[in-house]
């Protein structure tokens, strides 16, 4: 049970911020630089009743899209949560082993400095109910920015990244939720732009929308990963071959494999890659 | 469901419950009927009685007395001549309960938040039940207290200021009193409004790096809100017909407004309608139906008001929110004109 | 894609974070102290209620009429004392009673309802010219009773002269009057005033007539809504009328019951002004929308399934309501009986209307009366409010509040373990 009057000890670390540290390269795929590597990572739901995540080893590779796959229920989603610790608020959560990120593990890390680093957009949108500008200078005003050039400035350039400044430039307003679907994610997408952080993790970002938003989302992704790293979870395995540049192939909570996403589909190189591309199950 | 019956059988056993089944049915309606009719019965037996005190003769021995209809609305002082107002009762009623807002909202809302959100278990039943027991203690011992502690400590303070007071009966008191015992009501349906925020606001929150106190601040309250404004219309409705109580506290000083001094006694409607019922008779509890009137009409005046303040923000187009475009449009034309 | 100049959040976040500590300790420790504010105004209630009135409730106060009476004995004209003495060797001798030698009687401390010393006769010698004492005003022979205190005695010494000794004197003031006495002139005997016991009585009744008439009614209009009416514009309007009424405030239905309630049953029965019947159907009109709602609520919570089956086998719509319906939302009842209590006893503007203000030597049907919470309002309206008796009611009162909602817990966990079962 979380207690409001006990603080943990956390340390900020500033060689986090400096977007200038050179980072290690991998043995594996050596043109690539490691922003998190995942090393025989174990994480396990009801005081240890479930294992969700089994040994997993994986880096994700600065400013790259990485998808993860599998079947529902493959543990995709709760490593894609453990990356910026959200899974920090479900009770009775265990892990082992650890993620390091930019080389320092993250449970040492302040989860305000980890969460603004690593930003996050949800599989139902799910804007503030407040303007459109309110719900994008959220996370900065969080973090004590109170300057209202700054402010207009962040709120310009992140609605102008995701393409939703033309849209809502007459509306900035107006309540976030007033928007359709594709432009409240796209809003939600904005807004974790807004904090400028490294990477973007996305779980199912388009399973709630229609396939033409869907295209957008899609379309804005492979534009952000020139300047963003991103991890995306997707159901959606065309979705996956379109826009990533490496996949990761989970299953019961194994990570099954890991390649370059042309080789991943082209060449599976497990058999249970191989039946699940070819749609043996799902 | 009623199909099942309906399958034509030459038992007559069978006819008979089909009978009896339509008696139970009829009865039951009429049963229902009694329980709605329940308030349009009382509304208007309270116009009759009400409107009584304006129009029949009360005096004996040749002189006339009733409610003169003028006073009724404008005399700021409350008598039993056939010449008291009721207008300054009614803004001493709104001032009372506002007062009390002051105190009871931000408590309730903090005490929600803290019982829905933040508190560990343990401390969270303890506050769950106190809140509880609070509601459940009845209006006539938040009066006892209130004049056992609440006075003396109003009279206290007033001292202090060197301020007069009539050993603390004031409305200070009132609206503390009201305050207490409308924060049951109000904290229990903010808790529900705030237990049915959507738990992917509070992740997105925090995802963006908001600690938990900025999520509870900005998002959950925020969300909340028109849950817990619905939780403060219902705790205003109680404090508007609270009786005993604040009957108990507030002095029941029936002459005049005294709105700049919060340490003077003063009278809301429904403590003017209890206080002196013992020695009341003729006109005196005629008169206190037609202050039953006035309180039925604050209170659905009220209510109405603060539904449509509530539902101004909800519906776009609503009909306030059009009206008023309205009027800015015609307002915008004028000014075009006359320039 | 333009690169563009990322504000540096680094110093606004590590501030921040050195800030957040106390800010967040600072949102989160108000939102507590709100908290222990709504606990600290219970326990000053209950504090205040236990502190003021615990010494005051005491048997004597529950089991005693709130008007004192009092008799006033004398021994007959033609008595004289025998100079022989009496024998009171039958008198059993306690400590702490002090006993008077001549007249053969033991005088032991009490208390009044007020918390003063008074004196009891608690023991009388068979052979006491005690037991002769006849009343001053019919010269009856009057046995002294045990509930009434000895307020005065005037005695006629040997002397011839009279000698008045008070409760308040002490004991052996009272003693030695007594035994410088021949004869008693005047002697009076108060009853323990300041009770409670009928608006004890008062409040039972008021209770029992309260849920005989709201009880059929509610559960029957909750059936009608729960189990017959479709959902169409009746019901809707039947709904809103009986979510209307229970935002009436108390005082409301109070006039209501003055104005129909009064007069109906005055017609009735020939009484005038209130009494429990109108008292009770006034608390009637308050309780019902709150009983239709809470069983309507039980009734829903029966699977759809269940009363289907039952209709399927047969049964009509009113065996599958007898049957079925009523057993299944016996929770339901059970805590709109609860409630109905509950509210019944802590009423009490309604009541000052429809039932009255009058504290009655003996409870009575037909004439006003009053219940305990209305007896606090009475105590407290005068110039000299009695606070503690007032507290020693609200005791009562509290704890009897307490009870039932220890039982609502109790019978929502029975019937969810039932249902989970």
């Amino acid at each position: 049970m979380k207690n409001p009057f006990k603080f943990k000890k956390e340390i900020v670390n500033e060689k986090l911020f400096n977007n200038d540290t050179s980072l290690p390269h991998s043995q594996e795929y050596p043109d690539e630089e490691v922003i998190f590597s995942v090393k025989n990572f174990q994480f396990y739901y009801d005081n240890g009743a479930k294992h969700a995540l089994k040994d997993i080893n994986l880096e994700i590779f600065k400013r790259k899209v990485t998808a993860f796959i599998g079947p529902s229920g493959c543990g995709k989603s709760t490593l894609l949560r453990c990356f910026n610790r959200m899974n920090d608020l479900i009770d009775g959560n265990k892990k082992e082993g650890e993620i390091l990120y930019k080389g320092t593990p993250i449970d040492t890390l302040n989860t305000i400095q980890l969460r603004s680093k690593v930003g996050m957009v949800f599989q139902q949108p799910n804007p503030f109910p407040m303007s459109i500008y309110n719900n994008i200078t959220y996370g900065p005003k969080c973090q004590g920015l109170r300057n209202k050039k700054e402010l207009d400035k962040i709120v310009y350039e992140s609605l102008n990244d995701v393409g939703l400044y033309e849209e809502v430039k007459e509306q900035i307003s107006h309540s976030g939720t007033s928007l359709s679907g594709g432009q409240q994610q796209r809003l939600c997408i904005a807004r974790c732009i807004a904090m400028s952080p490294d990477i973007i993790l996305m779980d199912e970002p388009t399973s709630a929308l229609d396939p033409i938003a869907t295209l957008k989302i899609e379309e804005l992704i492979r534009k952000l990963k020139e300047k963003y790293t991103i991890v995306i979870v997707t159901h959606n395995m065309q979705q996956a071959a379109r826009i990533s540049d490496y996949t990761a192939f989970f299953m019961l909570g194994e990570l099954i494999e890991f390649n370059k996403t042309e080789d991943f589909f082209a060449h599976p190189k497990n058999k249970k890659s191989e039946d699940y591309i070819t749609g043996k199950f799902s | 469901m009623e199909n099942f019956v309906k399958v034509k059988t030459k038992n007559s056993r069978s006819k008979r419950k089909i009978i009896v089944d339509k008696i139970v049915h009829l009865l039951l309606f009429f049963l229902v009927a009694i329980c709605a009719s329940i308030i349009i019965i009382s509304i208007i037996f309270i116009l009759i009685k009400g409107i009584q005190p304006f129009v029949d003769n009360y005096g004996s021995d040749g002189k006339f007395i009733n409610q003169n209809l003028g006073s009724f609305f404008t005399n700021s002082t409350w008598t039993y001549d056939g010449n008291g107002g009721a207008m300054f009762l009614v803004l001493t009623t709104i001032y009372v309960v506002l007062l009390s807002l002051i105190i009871s909202v931000p408590t309730s809302i903090f005490t929600a938040l803290f019982i829905a959100k933040i508190s560990p278990r343990g401390i969270k039943d303890v506050i769950r039940t106190a809140i509880d027991l609070l509601a459940a203690i009845p209006s006539v011992i938040f009066g006892l207290f209130g004049k056992g502690i609440i006075n003396p400590f109003v009279y206290s303070i007033a001292e202090a200021l060197k301020i007069q007071t009539f050993a603390g009966s004031s409305i200070l008191s009132g609206a503390l009193i009201i305050a207490v015992m409308s924060i049951p009501t109000m904290t229990t349906l903010s808790i529900s409004a705030i237990n049915a925020v959507d738990q992917s606001l509070i992740n997105g929150s925090l995802a963006l790096g908001a600690s938990n106190a900025q999520t509870n601040m900005k998002i959950i309250i925020r969300s909340a809100k028109s849950g817990i404004f619905a939780g403060i219309i219902l705790g205003i409705g109680r404090a508007l017909g609270e009786a005993t109580a604040i009957q108990m506290v507030i002095g029941n000083s029936t002459n005049g407004l005294t709105f700049y001094n919060i340490f003077q006694p003063g009278s809301t409607i429904a403590s003017a309608m209890l206080s002196g019922i013992n020695e009341a008779s003729g006109f005196g509890y005629d008169i206190r139906f037609s202050l039953g009137i006035v309180l039925m009409a604050v209170i659905v005046i009220t209510n109405l008001i603060l539904t449509a303040i509530k539902n101004y923000n909800r519906d776009k187009d609503g009909p306030i929110r059009k009206f008023i475009k309205k009027i800015g449009g015609l307002l915008k034309n004028e000014r075009k004109e006359s320039n | 894609m333009k690169e563009k100049n990322p504000i540096n959040f680094t110093k606004l976040i590590e501030r921040n974070i050195k800030n957040r500590k106390y800010k967040d300790g600072l949102t989160n420790g108000s939102t507590f102290l709100f908290s222990l504010l709504c606990v600290v105004v219970l326990c000053l209630v209950i504090g205040y209620v236990i502190f003021t009135g615990a010494n005051y409730l005491t048997p004597g106060f529950i089991t005693s009429n709130y008007s004192q009476s009092s008799v006033a004995l004398r021994t007959s004209k033609d008595f004289v004392f025998d100079e022989n003495g009496y024998d009171y060797s039958d008198l059993e001798r306690f400590e702490d009673v002090s006993y008077s030698e001549k007249w053969g009687i033991g005088l032991q401390y009490g208390k009044d309802n007020n918390q003063n010393n008074v004196i009891y006769v608690v023991q009388i010698s068979e052979n006491s010219p005690f037991n002769e004492l006849v009343r001053r005003d019919d010269g009856t022979n009057f046995k002294i009773p045990t509930d009434m205190y000895l307020s005065y005695i005037t005695v006629q010494t040997e002397l011839g002269t009279y000698k008045t000794a008070f409760s308040d004197d002490g004991i052996d003031n009272m003693i030695s009057t007594l035994d410088s006495a021949v004869s008693i002139y005047d002697s009076n005997f108060l009853s323990l005033g300041g009770g409670i016991s009928t608006s004890l009585i008062t409040t039972c009744w008021l209770i029992l007539f309260t849920l005989i008439f709201s009880l059929p009614l509610g559960i029957g209009g909750a059936i009608y809504l729960g189990y017959y009416a479709k959902d169409n514009k009746v019901t809707r309007i039947i709904r809103s009328l009986v979510d209307m009424s229970s935002g009436i405030p108390s005082i409301i239905f109070g006039l209501v019951g003055a104005a129909i309630f009064i007069p109906f049953v005055g017609s009735m029965t020939g009484t005038t002004g209130g009494n429990i019947f109108t008292g009770a159907l006034t608390m009637t009109l308050i309780l019902l929308p709150t009983i239709v709602k809470t069983v309507e609520e039980s009734i829903k919570t029966i699977p759809k399934s269940m009363i289907s089956a039952s209709l399927a086998l047969g049964a009509s719509n009113t065996e599958t309501i007898f049957k079925i319906v009523l057993p299944n939302s016996i929770d339901g009842i059970l805590n709109a009986a609860i409630l109905g209590i509950g509210r019944t006893i802590g009423e009490s503007a309604a009541l000052v209307f429809a039932l009255g203000t009058f504290i009655t030597a003996a409870p009575s049907f037909t004439s006003g009366n009053t219940t305990l919470a209305v007896h606090i309002w009475y105590i407290l309206a005068g110039e000299y409010p009695a606070y503690e008796q007032a507290c020693a009611i609200s005791i009562m009162i509290f704890c009897v509040v307490v009870i039932l909602s220890l039982l609502t817990k109790l019978i929502n966990y029975l019937f969810k373990r039932k249902r989970e079962k």
